[in-house]
């Protein structure tokens, strides 16, 4: 159906805030523009063509708003999602985010935080229907983030506390920061971490605690008290590389942590990669040629039969399907697509969206490409 | 968006992707970000958010981790430390009563 247009209306509204009041009935739900928009979108994945089209077009009878309300508690569930969307893209879990990617920085100066926001908003709202595994995937993401962020000045705190009790120095740190180079002073984070992380951990304790069994000597307990303050010395150094103070430094401390490899995947992660994303393309040429055969071959004449009359609807369907089916062929081992995947889907798309349709001949077969 | 047009940007992009260079590949996505479609914007910057997200996640997972194991290793010392300091504390009361009782 009518996707990519619903996303066009939606485009040009700029208020995207859902209204989840689940007391609203459904045609309050729908008196709202990106509500009715989104409930589009829900009725073409439940294959409601048709009942979609008219909410789109606003050609709604009364009877059909009866079997709208079939679809209600849905609906206020997927509303539900998109209130928990907007509440958790709070400024500060926003933040952390662009931080983490120069490119994002790039385009927040380019459209600014509420650019970001408006975006994502509205991507996730839409994502929630017709992915839901993904969209659950970026909710747990963000859970994570939220609850790091809510425990990070208490643990702060602790973290100064031990520090300051065992006398923790931070000038190494402080002068290494002050280095304007961005490489040069990486380069010294780095060097920091590795020593500061050199400490033995639980089998250095296991050790002086077993030793703490067998001494009865004065000197040689007061030595090994001494071993256990280095020990905690140690302990504070590394831990307080992890405060919440320098996003560079913990950046690298968890690139240190995950291992030297900074592309290392998750584990069980088949997400397509930049090496592999070079398979996929097609010249503009190929695309429209693929293009062309796919409508040949298609079996749902009467969308190809729609799409070849013009119905911008049914082309746009089209479209889509194209793009998903040429790109599913290509990646059947990819479970997840990735960064390279959806950008590729979304630079084909647009160019698909631009291909004409060879017009059906008058006796409804289709005219040979030349 | 400017007036290049959108299938002489779509022939740079898969290029890039032929060259194999990722970072060129992302700048480019930056660099002509003005260029590109508003849908096509938007894609972009679900993209770079959800990379940032993951990378954020990731960190906060680790970081977690990290301070846990390491506040709990600070727990265990600081058990083992107050055990030697009272064995200290004992030794010295018993030479202390010892030399009490020399006395």
């Amino acid at each position: 159906m009518a996707i990519e247009r619903i996303k066009k209306e939606w485009d040009k509204n700029k208020e995207l805030e859902p209204s989840a009041d689940p007391n609203l009935n459904l045609r309050e739900i729908l008196a709202d523009k990106n509500n009715s928009e989104l409930f589009g979108t829900l009725l073409d994945k439940k294959n409601e063509n048709d009942l979609g089209q008219k909410l789109v077009k606003g050609e709604l009878k009364p009877e059909d708003l009866k079997q709208l309300e079939g679809y209600r508690n849905e609906f206020v569930k997927i509303l539900d999602d998109s209130k928990k969307v907007n509440e958790m893209l709070d400024s500060r879990v926003l933040n952390g985010v662009i931080t983490r990617s120069p490119n994002l920085q790039t385009l927040n100066h380019l459209v600014g935080q509420d650019g970001i926001q408006r975006t994502v908003a509205k991507k996730l709202n839409f994502l929630a229907i017709e992915d839901k595994d993904h969209f659950d995937q970026i909710i747990n993401s963000f859970e994570r983030v939220q609850e790091q962020k809510s425990a990070e000045a208490e643990k702060d705190e602790e973290i100064k506390k031990i520090c300051a009790q065992y006398s923790v120095s931070d000038r190494d740190l402080g002068d290494v920061l002050k280095i304007d180079d961005t490489n040069k002073r990486l380069i010294q984070i780095r060097g920091l971490i590795k020593k500061r992380m050199s400490f033995g951990g639980l089998f250095q304790n296991r050790e002086i605690s077993r030793r703490a069994e067998e001494l009865d000597r004065r000197d040689d307990i007061v030595a090994l008290l001494a071993e256990a303050d280095k020990t905690m010395l140690s302990l504070g150094d590394s831990l307080s590389l992890s405060i919440g103070n320098n996003d560079e430094v913990r950046r690298e401390l968890v690139s240190f942590l995950r291992g030297e490899d900074k592309s290392k995947r998750e584990e069980g992660e088949t997400e397509m990669s930049f090496k592999e994303s070079k398979e996929l393309y097609l010249s503009q040429s190929d695309l429209e040629a693929a293009w062309q055969r796919f409508v040949g071959d298609s079996n749902d004449k009467e969308l190809v039969g729609r799409a070849q009359k013009n119905d911008l609807v049914a082309k746009g369907e089209l479209q889509n399907l194209f793009v998903q089916n040429y790109l599913g062929d290509k990646n059947k081992k990819i479970k997840k697509k990735g960064f390279w995947y959806k950008l590729l889907e979304a630079f084909m798309a647009k160019l698909a969206s631009g291909f004409d349709l060879i017009p059906a001949e008058p006796n409804g077969g289709q005219a040979k490409s030349q | 968006m400017t007036n290049i047009s959108f299938s002489y940007l779509y022939q740079e992009f898969v290029e890039l992707l032929s060259k194999g260079d990722e970072n060129e590949a992302k700048q480019f996505l930056v660099d002509h970000f003005n260029d590109l479609p508003k849908d096509v914007q938007d894609d972009i910057i679900m993209a770079f958010f959800e990379e940032g997200l993951s990378l954020a996640a990731i960190e906060a997972d680790e970081i977690d981790k990290f301070q846990k194991e390491r506040l709990e290793e600070v727990e265990v010392l600081e058990k083992i430390k107050k055990s030697l300091e009272d064995k200290i504390k004992l030794i010295d009361l018993k030479k202390e009563a010892t030399d009490e009782a020399k006395e």
